[in-house]
């Protein structure tokens, strides 16, 4: 019998009652007025700043910033950075961990299901952990953590999270970085100060003064693309000019390194080839020469350092191991002809020499020595505080080098409690444990709680992490040996993510919360991290899509649930933060004579230029000076030796810079009959650390049948019957990956690169698993530098590889968990 | 055959399935029998039969589950919630566009569409346009004025306009969606299930013919 309309509607009415949603999806539109030639917006990011057209409430095109002349490639991947499938468009929680808690089947995670939850049962449960955590454990079960997080002074995430979180209770916190964490250890022993994260010597003095420019270990035309603010690339400008200089002879630029670099080959200047990871024996074979051909400049070393005399024993193998560092001893380890050490060392000598360190050879094991390796070289050469002369350790970092303005660049959203606050939990109980531990540790403090290693002349105990939180951060891209992660993972209780894009790091948490993009809010940003060139409107090109929030309304939700939302934001929203943040700006500026307009003008032109800066000369006031102004060593020189590294006694790092073999090094070293191919992974030449590798079609681009590219030579690869384009596995015992092979003679035998910053994406969530996108970090070894800095150590690893035979598995980085178990 | 008051009722019921997740009490009216009355009349549509059992069965197989109301909430998620990896994202750009990315050409369309009969997405529901369950209820929207509109007034779309929406923005990816939808893992056969049997049901409309009663109809508001 036909079902009456009388049955349909009741039995409809019936099924509908107590639906999430109300009847009607679609209401009466609100009155609006919409242009159809749309608007263009100004907005800003690490790749720099751009202008977007939004038209019907949707970017249409994004172009660069017409102050910018050397905009990055990168830019065409914003758009789909925003309207990517794999945003993140709910709050979400692991199914088992939802039913279960801290007593979930941690083995599922990364292979567990989700489900939705509104805003306000995500934030309650968020709320209900920390609750749990800090009443149940205290402070040392809880760590917090961010990376790189999106551009802007209001909305950067790490300071919401880290404040709403510290207004709650305490935590573990952590010291140092991925990128410069040997460096951060050493330096300050040695120059003073960490060097990475500090202005230099500016480029037009070292184009005018300098005959000879070093690039060690140094890629700046592939890093300089993107920068911790916003970019402005202006340090393109001058590598053009070095390029014609190089041309034209008048400077000599020579980069030493085992690999043809991007700017290498942007600039047609020398190479000099190198082993890998043999950089110190080489650097001792130059001081060697430097002091056996009295090539050293003693008054500068007698005026300006310390310790030169234990060194240079050391050199002259009159010390413990009994080995003269001459080049010949150097040549053996370096791979470098022993005269051509000679030569390049005299070559340093005769003129004004400027060394322009990178960042990869302290990301290694005992990475702290061939800085402080560095250093002494550059003090032996005695032009330390002269313009063109000297060492820098960032000129390819965030356009140092470009002359600061001068000008004042605006304060942030704070990131800690108020001053005279408490947290409403405010233990500061760690149950033994350290409150502070090294960043790359904190695998490695999950796994071994109560476990003690030494740091940096201090003593650090684990503390018994359960619960984590990350904000702006993907630490299954940026820490080591996905295999040992999976591990750690599987001890802790509880992880949370506040994230805008499905990867690893969610798969692999049990609350996920979705942030919205830094173009879906307003906000203001210094233009140019070191050169304050100026002040940058950072328009809300689109509102929030789908059901995600600024870090600001998500913490300030949080916050409620303990009645400190308004402590927490100061009875300040977005729109008053901006003028707030302005308006301090423009006072602090107006003293020191830049002018600023109204911010509402300001806000409708987008941009307020400070102009350009003077030239200036890094450590030229020590020069000038050593007594006034002091460095911050422990002697206030320049320390060649430093009598408190050695006080600590450590085996790794002791009270000069010395070779030490690897745990596993290529080329002859250790474990390289095994491995032969050492694996560097380097910051990536398409995308800022892991950021916009799920930008699919500007993914595309550079992708190997949809995997990330492996770099490798002509001679490894044929040796393996490896033809450009193909499907390769790379391995070692840590792990295994897929990878798209490159072949190029940019590469030398024994020498492969994978980017970092690739997305992780296992077959499944078993240890082992095969990587099915190419992230390095599957393989890399999760060891500290040293017991200085116990910093990251991802450039010592080797690995084989073999072209892939049968049917490859699909791609499983940019979304949620795979294989499901139901 | 002709369109009548079922059609804008079962898009309705559709848009409110692949909307949001079953509430407990909503999967207990079905566990009770209440929904037989809408099942059975889509099984009363030409070539719905095989597909609304496969629902029904669907809907039996739950007592089997201990926490039936929460594991269908998990497939739902695994099948619409989650990214453009493993689920089936119940919009069109997805299916449409290159890179399977969001908001794209058939959310501009439907935004027009939108805008034209001066309506927007409710601020509750938090969707592109082109999401399934907004373009459902336009759908449904549509077939009410195409109903209700007499001979004279010449308010409501024509039967044409409907059919050319439904051939245009819809047939074009909900083939390509349902087969998503099977691939994907799920403790249930329910949102698979219905994810067929609304693909059988559209076809279905574009099928349907002009009902003696309708007449012709200008156009158009809406559609």
């Amino acid at each position: 019998m036909a079902i009456t309309r009388r049955q349909f509607m009741q039995g409809l009415a019936s099924v509908s009652a107590g639906a999430m949603l109300g009847p009607g999806l679609l209401m009466r539109a609100a009155e609006a007025a919409v242009s159809a030639e749309g608007t263009w917006k100004t907005t800003g990011s690490h790749w720099g700043a751009i202008k977007a057209l939004v038209k019907g409430g949707k970017v249409a095109e994004i172009k660069p910033f017409e102050q910018d002349k050397y905009p990055t490639e990168m830019i065409k991947g914003v758009m789909g950075v925003i309207y990517n499938p794999s945003r993140i468009r709910y709050p979400m929680a692991r199914i088992d961990w939802l039913k279960n808690r801290e007593n979930s089947d941690r083995t599922q995670r990364g292979d567990n299901r989700f489900v939705r939850l509104t805003w306000d049962e995500a934030l309650d449960l968020f709320y209900e952990e920390l609750e749990r955590v800090q009443t149940t454990h205290g402070p040392a079960a809880l760590h917090h953590s961010t990376g790189w997080r999106q551009t802007g002074q209001v909305h950067s995430c790490g300071n919401h999270m880290a404040r709403a979180i510290g207004m709650h209770g305490n935590s573990v916190a952590t010291i140092g970085d991925y990128s410069t964490g040997a460096a951060q250890g050493i330096l300050p022993y040695v120059l003073g100060s960490t060097e990475v994260y500090s202005q230099g010597t500016s480029w037009p003095l070292i184009l005018e003064n300098s005959k000879t420019i070093i690039l060690w270990a140094n890629d700046p035309v592939k890093n300089l693309q993107v920068g911790w603010n916003c970019e402005t690339h202006e340090s393109y400008e001058y590598l053009e000019k070095l390029k014609d200089k190089v041309a034209d002879g008048s400077i000599r630029v020579i980069s030493v390194d085992p690999v043809r670099s991007k700017t290498q080959n942007y600039l047609g200047c020398e190479q000099l080839y190198v082993n890998p990871m043999t950089d110190v024996p080489f650097m001792l074979g130059i001081a060697h020469t430097l002091y056996t051909e009295n090539l050293y400049d003693k008054k500068f070393i007698e005026t300006y350092a310390l310790g030169f005399k234990d060194f240079i024993d050391y050199v002259m193998g009159e010390t413990d191991d009994k080995v003269e560092k001459t080049p010949a001893w150097a040549s053996a380890i370096c791979g470098i002809e022993e005269d051509k050490i000679r030569e390049f060392a005299r070559l340093l000598a005769a003129d004004r020499t400027q060394l322009l360190f990178g960042w990869a050879v302290q990301r290694q094991q005992h990475g702290e020595q061939p800085y402080w390796m560095g250093a002494v070289i550059a003090t032996m050469l005695g032009q330390i505080g002269l313009p063109g002369g000297g060492i820098s350790y960032a000129h390819h970092y965030s356009s140092i080098g470009v002359s600061a303005s001068g000008a004042s660049a605006p304060g942030a959203f704070p990131r800690n409690i108020d001053a005279g606050k408490v947290p409403k939990h405010p233990s500061t109980d760690y149950k033994g444990g350290s409150s502070t531990i090294p960043i790359a540790r904190w695998i490695d403090s999950i796994l071994y709680p109560g476990e003690k290693i030494e740091y940096n002349g201090s003593e650090v105990t684990y503390p018994e992490i359960r619960m984590v939180v990350f904000s702006g951060c993907n630490p299954w891209h940026r820490h080591q040996d996905r295999n040992r992660m999976k591990q750690a993972y599987r001890k802790l209780e509880t992880a949370v993510t506040i994230d805008f894009t499905w990867n690893a790091t969610c798969r692999f948490s049990d609350l996920v919360l979705p942030a919205c993009t830094q173009f879906e809010r307003n906000d203001i940003d210094i233009y140019g991290s070191y050169s304050n060139r100026g002040l940058l409107a950072m328009h809300k090109l689109v509102d929030p899509l789908f059901h995600s929030r600024t870090d600001f309304d998500i913490f300030t939700e949080l916050c409620r649930r303990f009645d400190r939302h308004d402590e927490y934001r100061r009875n300040m929203d977005e729109g008053q933060w901006l003028r707030h943040l302005y308006n301090a700006c423009r006072d602090e500026n107006q003293k020191a004579g830049f002018k600023m307009p109204e911010f509402d003008e300001f806000w409708e032109a987008g941009y307020v230029d400070f102009g350009a800066g003077k030239p200036w000369v890094r450590h030229a006031d020590f020069r000038e000076d050593p007594e006034l102004n002091a460095l911050g060593t422990p002697s206030g020189f320049i320390e060649i030796s430093s009598r408190k590294i050695g006080r600590y006694g450590y085996d790794d790092c002791a009270a000069y810079p010395r070779w030490m073999e690897k745990a596993e090094r290529s080329h002859g070293g250790p474990g390289s009959d095994k491995f032969p191919l050492w694996l560097q992974s380097v910051h990536p030449d398409n995308r800022l650390h892991s950021q916009m590798c799920e930008s699919e079609e500007f993914r595309a681009t550079y992708t190997v049948q949809g995997r990330e590219p492996v770099f490798m030579g002509p001679e490894d690869a044929k040796a393996r019957g490896i033809a450009d384009g193909d499907l390769v596995r790379v391995f070692n015992d840590r792990g295994q990956l897929l990878a798209g092979a490159v072949v190029s003679d940019n590469f030398p035998p024994g020498v492969v690169r994978i980017q970092e910053g690739a997305w992780y994406g296992p077959e499944d969530a078993s240890i082992g698993s095969l990587d099915t996108y190419g992230d390095p970090n599957t393989l890399t070894m999760d060891i500290g530098t040293s017991r200085l800095s116990q910093a990251t150590s991802a450039n010592t690893c080797l690995v084989d590889m073999e072209k892939f035979k049968g049917t490859a598995p699909a791609v499983t980085s940019f979304g949620g968990p795979i294989e499901v178990e139901v | 055959m002709n369109a009548d008051w079922r059609h804008p009722a079962l898009c309705n019921w559709f848009a409110g399935l692949f909307a949001a997740e079953l509430t407990q009490e909503q999967l207990q009216a079905y566990q009770r029998g209440e929904g037989d009355a809408v099942l059975s009349s889509l099984a009363e549509l030409p070539g719905l039969a095989d597909s609304v059992q496969r629902l029904r069965n669907a809907f039996s197989g739950l007592t089997l589950l201990s926490h039936p109301r929460l594991e269908l909430a998990a497939d739902f998620a695994a099948m619409f919630l989650m990214d453009g990896q493993n689920s089936a994202p119940p919009y069109a750009s997805f299916y449409s566009s290159e890179g399977n990315r969001f908001f794209a050409e058939p959310q501009e369309r439907m935004q027009e569409r939108l805008a034209a009969s001066q309506q927007e997405v409710s601020a509750d529901f938090r969707e592109p346009s082109d999401h399934l369950s907004v373009m459902l209820e336009y759908l449904g929207d549509g077939f009410d004025a195409f109903l209700n509109t007499d001979n004279k007034s010449a308010s409501g779309p024509t039967l044409d306009q409907i059919k050319t929406f439904i051939d245009e923005e819809l047939l074009n990816w909900l083939p390509a969606f349902a087969a998503r939808s099977e691939k994907v893992k799920t403790v249930s056969d329910l949102y698979p299930a219905l994810a067929a049997l609304l693909l059988e049901f559209c076809k279905g409309l574009a099928a349907l013919g002009e009902a003696p009663a309708s007449g012709s109809k200008k156009a158009v508001s809406g559609l």
